[in-house]
């Protein structure tokens, strides 16, 4: 009953500013939707720079004959920052010694486009970059993936920025008042992380019922996708809480999600594949709960076939609930 | 201006040790680039000193930055967290002089940051500033300047301070995202390239790379330019909006 009547209450006060409760509301879905956009226009692609043109339209046509590679007049002036900003992946030039040189920032694509490039100068075919996109494709995240990755780093810092009323609640003396009425502080605590994981869901479901209206691809169907939203919306929001419980100060609440979210994600594989990290860092992602998130979307867009399927949603809900009764043991000092 | 020096000189004695500024000038950042630049060390050959490290030292430094915005708006009203608004409603204070002494000692701060972690990142992580030190410099006083000035802004003229304040990091993220601040976003295509653009951490971040690595000086350029007329112009609508009942 104490569950339902905090819970109430943070419903009938977010109700009570209408301008937060739309602010609050929209921001994470509109930066949801952008993620989803932004990522649904990233596939593996080659892109290649030309200085000079120097192997003819021959090369170019039979190249952009091929989905996902372009080749683009390079400007020499400015070919070094295009390369560090990701125009191209690699720029071909004729050198001094008439010999066709590929450059490139990643030794692990050099040789492969400059392999391509030898065998078209002797051969006169493009052969051997299906072979690339594939690999490219394999090592790389896919859609849903990033997308899953970047939702629950946006969630991750709007769903403490929620259950920061609790440290609003502190402030003006009602988890005291709280304290000393017959009700325990985890039912509190319980009731605003509730009120949290709906609000957060119902983030989700408009995000997914939005983005399912646009046309935009994402790789997975609509039912699939609002089991992944429950699944966010539960690591979310008690990531949330934990941070909430943990900071005296809203700023250092805010502050700190925002970090330590990214920090997760970016261990968690939610940006790099975690298969192209180094070693150390992919036995250290297995401590992020975001790797485990994207595991788990990889078992739902294969349809869970074997049992180790569940694996993922296992260590999710084990690293959720713990950070859950952590929120709650730590939470109080916030009531005394 | 009355009873800015006196401001001027608490607002830096503050700001120097806010343990949220260091937090987030320093430890933050370095630790930022520190894990994504070994992430991502399989990616960059190293070749003409361009390294995973050096990529990530270049774009965090100004999203870090960036960040700082956040932390502006809790400090535009920190007089009203510690409950000394009246006095300054009270004392002869003018309206410019408290608006500029938290725009200028922060960015002067943000700039100290930056240098150490510049120095940090040349002598651990050998990044290659290619003797240019002094003009980065120069752009992230500019930037550090227009992101306190807007953070100043935000937290000094939103009517409804508790619901803007919390969001500000989301932009400031998509910001991040379009500047190339988490991976390179060249290869994304014409449509995002142009989205791109309304990010000032893209201009910022495509000067630092034309200027160090290009030799070409005209985008760096406009960045600073950019980012200092932002940081004037928020700097005046600060001043404009600015109402001393604020820190009640």
């Amino acid at each position: 009953m104490g569950i339902y009547l905090v819970f109430k209450n943070e419903f009938l006060r977010s109700l009570k500013s209408k301008k937060k409760l739309i602010i609050t509301l929209l921001i994470p879905i509109m930066a949801v939707i952008f993620s989803m956009g932004i990522n649904s226009i990233m596939k593996p692609s080659i892109s290649l720079g030309v200085i000079d043109n120097p192997l003819g339209n021959d090369f170019k046509e039979k190249a952009e004959s091929i989905r996902g590679v372009k080749v683009k007049e390079a400007n020499e002036d400015a070919i070094n920052s295009e390369m560090i900003l990701g125009k191209y992946s690699a720029v071909i030039e004729l050198t001094n010694d008439n010999l066709f040189k590929v450059k490139s920032l990643d030794s692990n694509f050099e040789k492969p486009i400059q392999n391509i490039v030898d065998s078209y100068v002797s051969s006169g075919e493009v052969k051997g970059v299906e072979e690339i996109l594939d690999k490219m494709e394999a090592e790389s995240l896919s859609i849903t993936e990033r997308a899953v990755g970047f939702m629950v780093l946006t969630l991750m810092i709007t769903s403490t920025i929620v259950a920061c009323n609790l440290i609003r609640d502190k402030e003006e003396g009602t988890l005291k008042r709280f304290n000393i009425s017959p009700r325990n502080r985890f039912e509190y605590i319980l009731g605003v992380y509730l009120y949290n994981l709906l609000f957060t869901f119902v983030q989700i479901s408009i995000a997914i019922i939005l983005v399912s209206l646009l046309p935009m691809s994402i790789g997975i169907n609509t039912g699939d996708f609002f089991i992944l939203g429950a699944v966010i919306s539960f690591i979310a929001s008690s990531f949330g809480l934990l941070i909430a419980c943990l900071s005296n100060e809203e700023l250092k609440a805010s502050l700190v999600s925002s970090s330590v979210a990214m920090i997760l994600a970016l261990f968690g594989g939610a940006f790099i594949p975690i298969g192209k990290m180094p070693d150390a860092l992919q036995r250290l992602s297995n401590g992020s709960i975001v790797k485990w998130l994207i595991e788990f979307t990889k078992s739902a867009k294969n349809g869970f076939v074997s049992s180790g399927d569940w694996i993922p949603i296992i260590i999710i809900s084990l690293m959720a609930l713990a950070g859950i009764l952590l929120s709650i043991k730590t939470s109080r000092r916030k009531f005394a | 201006m009355e009873g800015f020096s006196t401001l001027f000189n608490l607002g830096m004695k503050k700001r120097i040790k806010d343990s949220f500024f260091i937090t987030y000038g320093i430890v933050f950042p370095t630790l930022l680039i520190l894990i994504v630049g070994y992430m991502t060390s399989n990616f960059y050959s190293g070749e003409e000193g361009i390294s995973s490290y050096y990529y990530y030292t270049m774009v965090t430094i100004p999203f870090c930055t960036f960040l700082q915005a956040v932390t502006l708006i809790y400090i535009a009203r920190e007089e009203s967290n510690n409950k000394c608004g009246e006095r300054f409603i009270i004392a002869p204070i003018g309206k410019v002089s408290v608006v500029l002494s938290k725009i200028i000692p922060s960015t002067i701060t943000i700039t100290i940051y930056n240098l150490v972690l510049m120095v940090i990142c040349k002598l651990v992580l050998g990044v290659d500033f290619r003797g240019r030190m002094l003009e980065l410099l120069i752009l992230y006083f500019s930037l550090g300047f227009m992101s306190c000035a807007i953070g100043t802004f935000i937290g000094l003229s939103a009517k409804d301070f508790m619901a803007v304040k919390n969001f500000v990091s989301t932009p400031v993220l998509i910001m991040a995202l379009l500047g190339g601040s988490f991976f390179p976003i060249g290869s994304l295509g014409k449509i995002v390239e142009t989205v791109s653009n309304v990010s000032p951490l893209n201009w910022v971040n495509r000067g630092i790379f034309m200027f160090l690595n290009d030799g070409e000086s005209k985008t760096f350029l406009i960045a600073i330019v950019i980012t200092f007329i932002l940081g004037i112009f928020f700097t005046i609508y600060s001043v404009r909006k600015f109402n001393k009942e604020v820190f009640l």
